[in-house]
């Protein structure tokens, strides 16, 4: 098993009132393995649907790169999750 | 002390943004057209009064897509171009900058497009986001462009079913 902490921006730092939520996941767990998981605690945790909308507009990213849906966790680490963006 | 020519800056910080600044980190004897684009936070939208915007980045992200985007920009345009951008994160009162991006080039088109070009990849790449609060107490994070794309395969297999 490894230890994944998950970074919440934008609107979803909104549903949590910690800055991160840490995982315990199987080694070799897929992003949207991952996302589901996710989904799941926020659900326990009273998120609003919309919440969980944007969760699933959102991506999955380290601190070099976004990640795709079959992106394979290798290790401890810190993940972010990025909703729809709108700067400027 | 002058800009080397296809020098990039990137910055997103809580600090007020400074258009003096931006031209001159941008300036160069060999660039004959300097422009700056300023994005300032506007009073009403949708028609709600906005007293203030609130940004949000994930700045190791925000950094190095501004400056691929620059990159991207010098290739379109050309290597000579000089590129100064810099978004503030933090809450933002009505009138404030929240993006400044200034363009160096020896000609004035490119620099145009240039800027242009930043400005519009920025609002659809940049792990940036926005909340407004309202003259009536409510707060609105808004709508954004998902840079998922996982999002596509969903509504194909959708179609498909």
């Amino acid at each position: 098993m490894i230890n994944v902490s998950i970074q919440f921006f934008g609107s979803l730092r909104d549903w949590n009132t910690k800055s991160s939520v840490t995982f315990k996941v199987p080694l070799g767990l897929k992003v949207n393995e991952l996302r589901t998981l996710v989904a799941q605690e926020m659900k326990a945790q009273g998120a609003d649907h919309r919440s969980l909308e944007i969760l699933n507009a959102s991506v999955f990213a380290t601190e070099e790169t976004t990640l795709t849906e079959d992106s394979i966790l290798s290790g401890d680490g810190v993940l972010v999750v990025l909703p729809p963006v709108c700067g400027g | 002390m002058e800009t080397c020519v296809g020098e990039i800056q990137i910055d997103i910080s809580e600090k007020p943004l400074s258009t003096d600044q931006g031209l001159a980190a941008i300036a160069s004897l060999s660039q004959g057209a300097q422009i700056l684009f300023a994005g300032a936070v506007r009073e009403w939208n949708h028609g709600r009064k906005v007293l203030a915007v609130g940004y949000d980045a994930y700045p190791p992200l925000a950094l190095s897509e501004l400056r691929k985007i620059c990159l991207e920009a010098q290739e379109r345009w050309g290597n000579s171009l000089n590129f100064w951008v810099s978004h503030r994160t933090g809450k933002l009162a009505v009138g404030e900058l929240s993006v400044v991006i200034a363009v160096g080039s020896p000609h004035r088109d490119e620099a145009y497009q240039a800027s242009r070009y930043v400005i519009e990849e920025l609002k659809v790449r940049v792990p940036i986001w926005k909340k407004e609060f309202y003259e009536d107490g409510e707060t609105e994070w808004l709508k954004g462009h998902a840079l998922c794309t996982h999002l596509a395969s969903q509504s194909a297999e959708a179609r498909n079913t």
